[in-house]
């Protein structure tokens, strides 16, 4: 299996050390999972998109997904 | 002026005189636009105590200096009036292509007084101006007649109409624009209605005069380079609004059934992914917008087209009146559009009348017969045409929610969500008081575009009771409405992340005149103590009282989700508004001081009334 790409926007790169591009074991686990392993609080991900599309965070990754974890912004 | 057309048309509807004046320096200069002018206009127009729906109250429609150029997201403008539904201020922000096409006319704000006794529409062709028969029109719906009087006039005309709801005086109709724009809250259009004034109908070809074209050209490119660069493009282009439906039902805000909770197990049928896959047709923007929030959709169910649903009809006619199926919603959404009623507010008041029913408060012989219920859409199409037009229950619902409890009592008052009689918009706030405070002492009443707080509340914790968290409403309550003033839109700031700071080089290049980011906050701060007056002069009593949250919010707790059990305690519902009006500088009783007054520069314009 290869590393899946994720890349985190915004302030979520707080809890990552400013790191933008991560390359993660993580298929298999969901997306939860891969928050929780990164210490990224769930509630401040407004939308996982794993190839390009929204996802919820149950969603379990599979070898060769994109994904991208956009923040809570402004809203409304 | 630079940066203003620099004239205002005056519409006379009980003489059907038309005049056009100059735009008042003192407004340009202290209040910027939009509804800085409507505030102002309001002010020193409209007499205290006037009737809402009476000739003496007026309707501002207003742009701002950013208006028709070239500046991300320079398509919105403001309609003021006295709110028939609050008897306070109302301003509503219209998005679409027609502020532009007024500033083109060579029109900064329409300022319509009076009353006709005939329906009529006002018709702007660049310098020609004219009140015309609107008699074929009245009755119609608001998608209905733009679609006439486009056939009539020709395409390039921009049409903002009302439906059955403002001709019919619910007392939350709305102004409808551009196929599924509205100016919603509050009452604009009912009070459009009330002057029997169906529709403005508006080409320009003239242009706007720039400070330093040069300069403005540079500011441009670089504000929009910073929105495509963004890496939050890709998603908000997507979905729009829609884009925090999951995460509002995640996390315990997407209103539930008349606000029980703040989350829906049905919820997952309405998220963007879904809408967007199931009926989204293409994306829709406003006036200069490099990023369109709207989705133009098609559901095939219903055979209706629309622009919609975007987050907050899904959160109000959706998940709050326990419907499961995005058409459903859309369906409710287009009919709501159609007849001319802002779907927040038709929202709160039908789950309003739903938990009546089911409660026993109600019975079918309250409501001619319907079985209400959760997720009973037949039901809930049934009571928005009968809101529309007024019949048997829908003449109670009409008139909002708080008057609704007042009329059917037993208890009823408990679970009327409302702030100010303005039903609350799509966030429940059981566990979230950054933005309970936010609706609390929102300036036209329950609503989330002052102070969109709810992301402040989950990233530093949602039930901190702290002067950090009050000072970020008040941020805000200033940040935000500026655009309200200068004729832009927030999301590209607040969704696509770019430099907030960097309109105020971009205003510098358009008007010649040097204003820090700090001093358009500054004036907006102003706007919001105005608005504030208002309500001090207009409503008898008025103070802290009036800026108490639904008893839903700090008496019963949430039934289910991350919230269940929680609720905020009254006691820091008091310490919020405590601290909320110290940074402020207003008293105890939330009525700005003479000292705050004076620093503002209102002392004179608000002296004896």
């Amino acid at each position: 299996m290869s590393p899946i790409s994720i890349t985190v926007v915004g302030l979520l790169k707080n809890y990552t050390q400013n790191q933008e591009s991560l390359a993660l074991d993580a298929a298999g686990k969901n997306i939860s999972q891969v928050l929780a392993e990164l210490g990224i609080p769930s509630v401040l991900v407004a939308v996982p998109l794993i190839n390009g599309r929204q996802e919820s965070k149950d969603y379990v990754l599979q070898d060769g997904d994109i994904v991208k974890l956009i923040p809570l912004v402004g809203g409304g | 002026m630079n940066g203003y057309a620099s004239m205002i048309l005056r519409i006379n509807l009980t003489n059907k005189t038309i005049t056009k004046e100059p735009y008042p320096d003192r407004a340009a200069r202290d209040f910027l636009g939009g509804r800085g002018l409507g505030i102002y206009t309001l002010w020193t127009e409209v007499p205290r105590g006037a009737n809402p729906l009476g000739p003496e109250n007026k309707l501002i429609a207003s742009t701002g200096p950013l208006s028709g150029l070239l500046v991300p997201g320079a398509g919105k403008m403001d309609w003021t009036c006295k709110s028939p539904l609050t008897g306070g201020y109302a301003s509503a922000s219209l998005g679409g292509m027609l502020s532009a096409e007024l500033k083109y006319a060579g029109y900064d704000s329409v300022i319509f007084e009076g009353a006709s006794d005939e329906p009529v529409y006002l018709f702007v062709d660049d310098d020609q101006v004219e009140l015309l028969d609107a008699s074929d029109l009245w009755g119609k719906g608001c998608i209905t007649t733009e679609k006439m009087l486009k056939d009539r006039l020709g395409e390039e005309f921009q049409i903002a109409a009302i439906g059955p709801g403002g001709e019919n005086g619910v007392k939350y109709a709305c102004i409808h624009h551009d196929w599924g724009r509205q100016a919603g809250r509050g009452g604009v259009g009912t009070v459009m209605g009330a002057k029997k004034l169906k529709a403005v109908a508006v080409r320009g070809t003239k242009g706007i005069p720039v400070a330093d074209v040069k300069a403005f050209h540079q500011q441009s490119r670089k504000m929009f380079k910073a929105c495509k660069d963004s890496e939050l493009w890709e998603a908000f282009q997507r979905y729009g609004t829609t884009i925090i439906t999951s995460w509002c039902d995640e996390v315990g805000a997407l209103p539930t059934r008349n606000f029980e909770t703040g989350t829906f197990e049905a919820g997952p049928n309405l998220y963007g992914e879904v809408m967007r896959q199931k009926i989204v047709v293409t994306d829709k923007g406003c006036s200069a917008c490099p990023s369109p929030c709207g989705k133009y959709s098609h559901s095939k169910k219903h055979n209706i087209w629309l622009e919609g649903p975007e987050y907050e009809t899904i959160g109000m006619l959706g998940s709050n009146c326990g419907l499961s199926d995005i058409e459903d919603v859309a369906r409710a959404n287009f009919l709501c559009d159609e007849l001319g009623i802002d779907t927040i507010s038709a929202g709160g008041c039908i789950a309003f009348a739903t938990e009546c029913f089911l409660k026993g408060i109600l019975t079918t012989e309250d409501t001619d017969g319907l079985e209400l219920g959760w997720d009973k859409p037949e039901a809930i199409y049934a009571l928005i045409e009968k809101i529309a037009r007024r019949e048997g229950v829908g003449a109670v619902l009409a008139e909002g929610v708080k008057h609704a409890a007042r009329v059917w009592g037993q208890g009823s008052e408990e679970f009327a969500i409302h702030v100010k009689g303005m039903e609350m918009s799509a966030y429940d706030v059981h566990q979230a008081t950054g933005m309970l405070l936010a609706y609390q002492t929102c300036d036209v009443g329950a609503h989330h575009n002052r102070a969109w707080a709810i992301t402040y509340d989950l990233e530093v914790g949602r039930e901190a009771v702290t002067p950090e968290k009050v000072a970020r409403v008040i941020f805000l309550q200033h940040a935000r409405p500026f655009f309200d003033l200068a004729g832009g839109c927030r999301f590209q700031w607040i969704e696509l992340a770019i430099d907030v700071t960097e309109y105020a080089p971009m205003l510098q290049t358009i008007t010649g005149i040097d204003r820090s980011w700090d001093d358009l906050l500054k004036l907006s701060e102003r706007v919001w103590n105005l608005t504030r007056m208002y309500w001090v002069r207009e409503v008898p009593g008025f103070g802290r009282q009036w800026d108490y949250p639904p008893p839903r919010f700090y008496k019963h707790p949430a039934t289910s989700g991350p919230t269940q059990g929680q609720f905020t305690p009254w006691e820091d519902v008091q310490k919020l508004l405590d601290m909320y009006y110290e940074q402020r500088g207003w008293d105890a009783n939330g009525i700005p001081t003479e000292e705050k007054l004076e620093e503002l520069g209102l002392s004179n314009l608000v002296k004896g009334f």
